[in-house]
């Protein structure tokens, strides 16, 4: 038999059993489907962290309090990382193009006219707006003399302008955040979430006077959450990072080895999300290789179940010359045709998944060419693997046995 | 069709007794079957369905083999079809002993030197007349490819040879018994096979099927085909010039008509 009729014949046993035939398929199309879009739902999800990370500035150093730090007493002890550390870290080393403090205060209800919306308010200086790559949309960002004065001013997020001003102009607005008027002299671009951070759902204050209005606490006064610095050049990362250990250590009296703040490049943090989105990826092709295994089996089932049905149409073509290898292959290219239907099936359901949520612009879905592949190959290799032992099973009947089957 | 029974050819009957190397000697015995037994195992008790046959046709022979149910006829049958292999014996087919071949050559056999007729027809549902004649080419690996009509051209010429050139693309539920078994009959010829074999052939149509389906046989036969048939039915057998008996797995007689 050639395989164009072997094929043919085995469609016609597809055909002849349409229903069930799509009900065998859909453990592949299941499984086939699923590789696919989960690799292209964290492929996705990965590029789209990997770009705006980037998109932060370049040659970006990060030093973060680590929160809950305790020392050997076993008092937690809360954070050290302060505006003065700021400071001193533009003051005293060289080759910094900007170095950027931002403390986060409570939320706040800020308010224009009958207007109202809660956001979260940012302390800032006049470097963040550069250092963090952020763009403005109109007015001007935080100046230092801003935070020198203690000026009652504020730039809002792309969201909360609207929130507040609908399409007018927002600058120059008095607004109240919380209980302090406020004068609006800028508004951010657009930017949308990075990690979990909405950057639009914010307001920028001097960072002075969010600690002089906003900070609730004593203990909290002149602390911030994260210092970000950005290096002149690419060159100069590294002993920049050595610098500000060193110096942060002796201001903060730890051993330089076992500092109580971490030290973090851009690379670092997209090294740490791309770890996290990989076991993601890993964990999501398992799922589907389940479903693929348990689809594998479903077609075992069901090729047992049509070399029991069809015994007597073995014999017959059995007694008009079909060797066992005839009829074998007839039965594997059976189970095939039932798994590469099914993973054809699967592939464009993916496909189309993927087009539609790419149409919506909600989620971002990257079909790795790879994992189509991949998927299609998995199924072929199911129907032949879960499809050789009814096949054989069928070659090896005897044919008086077969053709005298009920 | 019948005045074909007046140039009979020689053929004597073969005692049963006399078990040397015929193969050897007669150059155009199409079948030759030496002691051949062939015991079913059912879990610990065997059946003896034949015990100890000898038979031998020469070429262009038309045989009936009858006996009573149980005899061992469709049993015999199957070792003449290669669809079996004999417990003990030999079989020389053309010469060859084919109770030595393993399964793919017996499949080869099957495939081009034997046309296999049932008594269920047994052809295929889901498909039409016509593929169901066109299947044993399916199996010829032997075959050349390039040249002569198609596939299909020489199924509708055997659906024409059995009078069935209007029914190609009926399928069997759609066909009468008697026509079901035309196709089946056109299906076993398509190959040219020298020997034809049929278990009861008109064993499931009424008289008048028989008759026609016996006429086929009878000029398939006429065209140089060995044909051997089993029947119940002695106006059946009547149409053949030797008609062999069976009883026990045995052969207890083996005439040639006149
Ligand atoms: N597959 C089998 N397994 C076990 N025993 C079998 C098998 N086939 C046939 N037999 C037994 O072998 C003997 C001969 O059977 P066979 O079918 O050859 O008889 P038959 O002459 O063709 O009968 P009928 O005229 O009813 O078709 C019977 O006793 C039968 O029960
Ligand atoms: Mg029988």
């Amino acid at each position: 038999m050639n395989l164009w009729r072997t094929l043919g014949t085995a469609w016609e046993g597809i055909i002849a059993n349409k229903m069930r035939s799509v009900l065998t398929m859909l453990g592949v199309i299941i499984g086939v489907a699923a590789v696919i879009l989960m690799v292209g739902v964290s492929a996705g999800a990965e590029a789209t962290i990997a770009e705006q990370i980037n998109s932060l500035g370049a040659n970006l150093i990060i030093v973060s309090s680590i929160q809950g730090s305790g020392n050997t007493t076993g008092h937690a002890s809360p954070p050290k990382l302060n505006y003065d550390d700021a400071q001193a870290i533009a003051k005293e080393i060289k080759g910094l193009s900007g170095v950027a403090p931002e403390q986060g205060g409570a939320a706040q209800t800020v308010r224009y006219g009958t207007a109202n919306f809660s956001t979260s308010v940012i302390g800032a200086n006049a470097d963040y707006l550069r250092v963090r790559g952020l763009v403005l949309a109109e007015g001007q960002f935080l100046t230092q003399q801003d935070l020198d004065a203690k000026r009652k001013v504020v730039v809002l997020g792309a969201q909360v302008a609207k929130e507040l001003f609908g399409d007018a102009s927002a600058i120059g607005q008095q607004i109240n955040v919380g209980t302090v008027k406020m004068t609006v002299v800028g508004v951010m671009a657009e930017k949308g979430k990075v990690a979990e951070t909405d950057y639009d759902d914010r307001v920028y204050v001097p960072l002075t006077v969010l600690y002089q209005k906003f900070t609730v606490s004593q203990m909290a006064a002149n602390r911030v959450r994260t210092i970000y610095i950005q290096v002149a050049s690419q060159e100069g990362m590294s002993a920049a990072m050595a610098q500000i250990n060193t110096l942060l250590a002796a201001r903060h009296d730890v051993e330089p080895a076992s500092p109580d703040v971490r030290i973090q490049t851009q690379g670092d943090i997209i090294a740490t999300q791309e770890a996290a989105t990989a076991a993601f990826r890993d964990l999501l092709a398992w799922v589907g290789a389940v479903s693929l295994l348990v689809g594998g089996i479903g077609i075992m089932n069901i090729m047992l179940v049509s070399v029991t049905e069809r015994t007597r149409e073995i014999g017959i073509r059995q007694s008009l010359g079909a060797r066992p290898g005839d009829i074998r292959s007839q039965f594997l290219t059976e189970a095939l045709a039932l798994s590469l239907s099914g993973g054809l099936i699967g592939v464009a359901g993916a496909l189309g998944t993927a087009a539609f949520f790419g149409s919506l612009g909600g989620m971002r879905l990257v079909v790795v060419p790879d994992s189509v592949l991949l998927a299609f190959g998995a199924a072929a290799g199911v129907g032949v693997f879960f499809g050789y032992y009814p096949a054989n099973k069928a070659a090896r009947l005897d044919p008086i046995v077969a053709l005298r089957y009920e | 069709m019948q005045d074909g029974m007046l140039d009979l050819p020689e053929s004597t009957p073969i005692p049963t007794t006399l078990l040397t190397e015929h193969a050897l000697e007669a150059t155009d015995r199409v079948i030759d079957v030496q002691a051949v037994t062939r015991t079913y195992k059912l879990g610990a008790v065997e059946v003896p369905a034949l015990q100890g046959v000898s038979l031998a046709v020469e070429r262009g022979e038309f045989v009936a083999i009858m006996g009573a149910s149980g005899s061992g006829k469709s049993t015999l049958m199957n070792i003449l079809g290669c669809l079996d292999r004999p417990t003990s014996g030999h079989y020389y087919l053309d010469g060859e002993d084919v109770s030595q071949m393993n399964k793919d050559q017996l499949a080869g056999v099957r495939s081009r030197r034997i046309g296999f007729v049932f008594q269920s027809f047994n052809l295929l549902p889901r498909m039409s007349a016509l593929k169901n004649v066109m299947l044993p080419l399916a199996y010829d690996h032997g075959q050349r490819n390039g040249h002569g009509p198609s596939h299909e051209e020489r199924a509708r010429e055997a659906l024409e040879r059995v009078g069935l050139g209007e029914r190609l693309h009926h399928r069997p539920n759609e066909l009468s018994g008697g026509q079901q078994q035309r196709v089946a009959i056109a299906r076993a010829l398509i190959q040219a096979p020298p020997l034809v074999l049929a278990d009861e052939p008109t064993g499931n149509l009424d008289s008048k099927a028989g008759e026609e389906i016996m006429a086929i046989l009878s000029r398939l036969n006429d065209e140089g085909a060995t044909v051997v048939l089993v029947t119940h039915e002695p106006n059946i057998a009547a149409h053949t010039r030797r008609v062999v008996h069976m009883h026990d797995g045995r052969i207890v007689s083996d005439e040639v008509q006149s």
